[in-house]
């Protein structure tokens, strides 16, 4: 069984048609990416997924739930982690406090504990976050850097910070939308053996949406093309950079490889 | 300007070099110590005539200042929302614990116990305040967008119609006949108390979430938080501990009438709120503490102080949002875990030794 199902998915903003009859059948440790023109839709399916948008049409089953009509946070705790195309961090928060934060829904106590710190629940679970967390930024080379402000951070520690803070959910499914966008051929090179990684460790599957073609031909295993919200190809690396709709939609563009 | 940070900061370095000298019990026992001597203080100094009777009265009003500054610093400091009622809360607190004293305590021949049973009446209070609170929270927060600040503000203006358009609590002339409860200790204990159940939700997973909301609602929501329950907790919260300060406040004058909570006394604390800084504590009370001394110096300023407020209010959000210390907290007010010193000791006790064995991120 399929782990994300999409059928039928379309989305319009007003007359726009932003995403029409998009489909998917994504396994349980894939690493797919979808590719496209500048307004092609992409980024829209990453909304639709995480409920910011509620589509026009076509469902979405995620592990079995159906995610139409749910809220992001409840999408999100059901195992579902993303980063933003612009860098949407919490920018006067503390590194710690932004990956934290995305442990929200596992910490259960309620208003008064917090406030009374009665028993050892309340400290008990925020020591065991706090551990974890500290953890995932050592992993991830931010360690050091626990106390700073997200907004002090250099770039590109900024989007890696991104993808920690998406990673402390333990999310099943991780979305990436352009991860590699700013980034210099080198940090490129380090971007993509760090999904590869994290994939790994953390038993990932995930989406990764790119325009660096380099990224996208080089780590994904299958390849969606949208054009003005149409899918008009899909397939693995070596067949999308060839097929004839996928050169004429970037014509104009920088080459496809 | 600059002199004036420099000298700060000169004086931080060395009182920084200065406190890390102290040994580790010392350290530990300074903040309860503290705060046992001004408790004490607050007992015994008015009882030895070190404070006089005017500058108890000025001190109470610190107090309770501290308190609605604080709560409601929760929501338009640490969360970004921007309410403007907050003496709504208050006087629902001060009414019904007014009505505690004056008439139900008495009623069930309690009177004697009266004073026993002031936080009794406060907390009742609070919670009466909490309850209107969620009412007020719930249309205001169910869609996205800015009703905060029409709500609160209708509901502030609702609240002093009601009050005085209730002949038997007095209407428009007010309700009086309140023992005076309210001591320097009592809003003492008070205050503190509203210090530490704040400064615990503000440093937990509430607290988090209330500050990503700040920073950015829809990215909250999408890493988990659920942004409607922290708004509508944060909220009643606050509101909760403006009841208890209105209750204070109703047995230190005893005496209040409706026009206590109009829009200006709203005013009033918002100006105090970003006086002193928003996602503080240590704000929090600098605000209160300087804007309270500062109109009882204005005195004599008569009606025009009612101009120094609002005019303040409207200086300090264009030029100096933050406030004095906005987003900053001094150290002895934040819990011991969450300061970045014992961050880098879990690290070294706990993560580096766990990840000891395992091999490092290859591409970092
Ligand atoms: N909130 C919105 N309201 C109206 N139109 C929108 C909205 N968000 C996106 N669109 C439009 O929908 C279309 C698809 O946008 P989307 O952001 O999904 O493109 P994309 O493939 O991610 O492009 P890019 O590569 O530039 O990020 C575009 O025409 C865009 O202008
Ligand atoms: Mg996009």
């Amino acid at each position: 069984m399929p782990i994300l199902k999409i059928r039928g998915l379309t989305h319009y903003f007003g007359g726009l048609r932003a995403v029409h009859d998009f489909n998917l059948d994504l396994e349980e440790g894939e690493l797919i990416g979808i590719i496209g023109p500048n307004g092609a839709g992409k980024t829209t399916v990453f909304n639709l997924i995480t409920g910011v948008y509620r589509p026009t049409a076509g469902e979405i089953i995620f592990n079995g739930h159906n995610l139409v009509g749910k809220r992001p946070e409840q999408i999100i705790s059901l195992g579902i982690a993303r980063t933003f195309q612009t860098l949407r961090l919490f920018k006067n928060l503390t590194v710690l406090d932004n990956v934290r934060i995305a442990r929200f829904s596992r910490l259960k106590y309620s208003p008064v504990e917090a406030m009374f710190k009665v028993g050892n629940r309340v400290r008990e679970s925020e020591k065991e976050t706090r551990l974890k967390c500290l953890e995932l930024l050592e992993i991830m080379g931010l360690a050091d850097k626990a106390d700073w402000l997200a907004s002090g951070l250099p770039y590109g520690l900024q989007k890696r910070l991104e993808i920690a803070r998406a990673l402390a959910s333990e999310p099943r499914l991780l979305l990436l939308d352009e991860p590699a966008a700013g980034m210099n051929p080198a940090e490129i090179s380090e971007l993509m053996e760090l999904i590869q990684w994290i994939r790994r460790e953390f038993g990932l599957t995930i989406i990764l949406i790119e325009h660096q073609m380099k990224v996208v031909m080089g780590i994904c295993e299958r390849i969606k093309v949208l054009d003005f919200g149409e899918t008009i190809a899909e397939g693995p690396p070596a067949e999308i950079q060839n097929n004839p709709r996928v050169i004429e939609a970037y014509l104009g563009e920088e080459a496809v490889v | 300007m600059g002199k004036v940070k420099s000298l700060i900061s000169a004086f931080k370095e060395r009182w920084d070099a200065f406190y890390s000298s102290w040994p580790e019990p010392v350290k530990r026992a300074a903040v309860p110590g503290l705060v046992a001597f001004f408790f004490l203080a607050s007992i015994f100094f008015p009882a030895w005539g070190i404070i006089n009777l005017y500058w108890q009265q000025v001190l109470i009003y610190v107090g309770i200042n501290i308190i609605l500054t604080l709560s409601l610093n929760l929501v338009n400091g640490y969360m970004g929302e921007f309410s403007v009622g907050h003496a709504g809360f208050m006087a629902v607190g001060a009414y019904v614990s007014s009505i505690l004293t004056v008439w139900v305590f008495p009623k069930l021949g309690l009177s004697q116990y009266t004073p026993y049973l002031f936080p009794l009446a406060l907390i009742i209070g609070g919670l009466a305040a909490g309850l209107t609170g969620l009412v007020v929270a719930f249309p205001s927060f169910r869609t996205r967008g800015d009703y905060l600040a029409i709500v609160t503000l209708s509901w502030n203006m609702i609240v002093k119609s009601v009050l005085e358009n209730i002949e038997a609590i007095g209407g428009p002339r007010g309700f009086m006949g309140m023992p005076k409860l309210t001591s320097l200790a009592w809003v003492y204990v008070w205050v503190v108390i509203t210090i530490w159940l704040i400064r615990n939700l503000v440093y937990s997973n509430y607290g988090r979430g209330a500050l990503s909301i700040r920073e950015d609602e829809i990215a909250a929501s999408l890493v988990s938080v659920d942004t409607r329950t922290v708004k509508i907790v944060t909220f009643v919260i606050a509101s909760f501990f403006a009841g208890i300060a209105g209750g204070l406040y109703a047995h230190v004058l005893v005496f209040i009438n409706p026009k206590a909570f109009s829009i200006l006394k709203s005013t009033d604390i918002l100006v105090m709120v970003y006086l002193g800084g928003i996602g503080s504590i240590g704000g929090s009370i600098l605000g209160a503490t300087v804007y309270t001394v500062l109109l009882e110096l204005l005195r004599p300023l008569q009606v025009w102080r009612w101009v120094i407020g609002p005019l303040l209010l409207v200086f300090l959000m264009i030029f100096r949002p933050h406030g004095i210390m906005g987003m900053r907290e001094w150290k002895f007010l934040m819990p011991p875990e969450e300061r970045p010193e014992s961050w880098r000791k879990e690290r070294e006790l706990f993560v580096l030794p766990k990840l000891a064995g395992s091999p490092p991120l290859r591409c970092c």
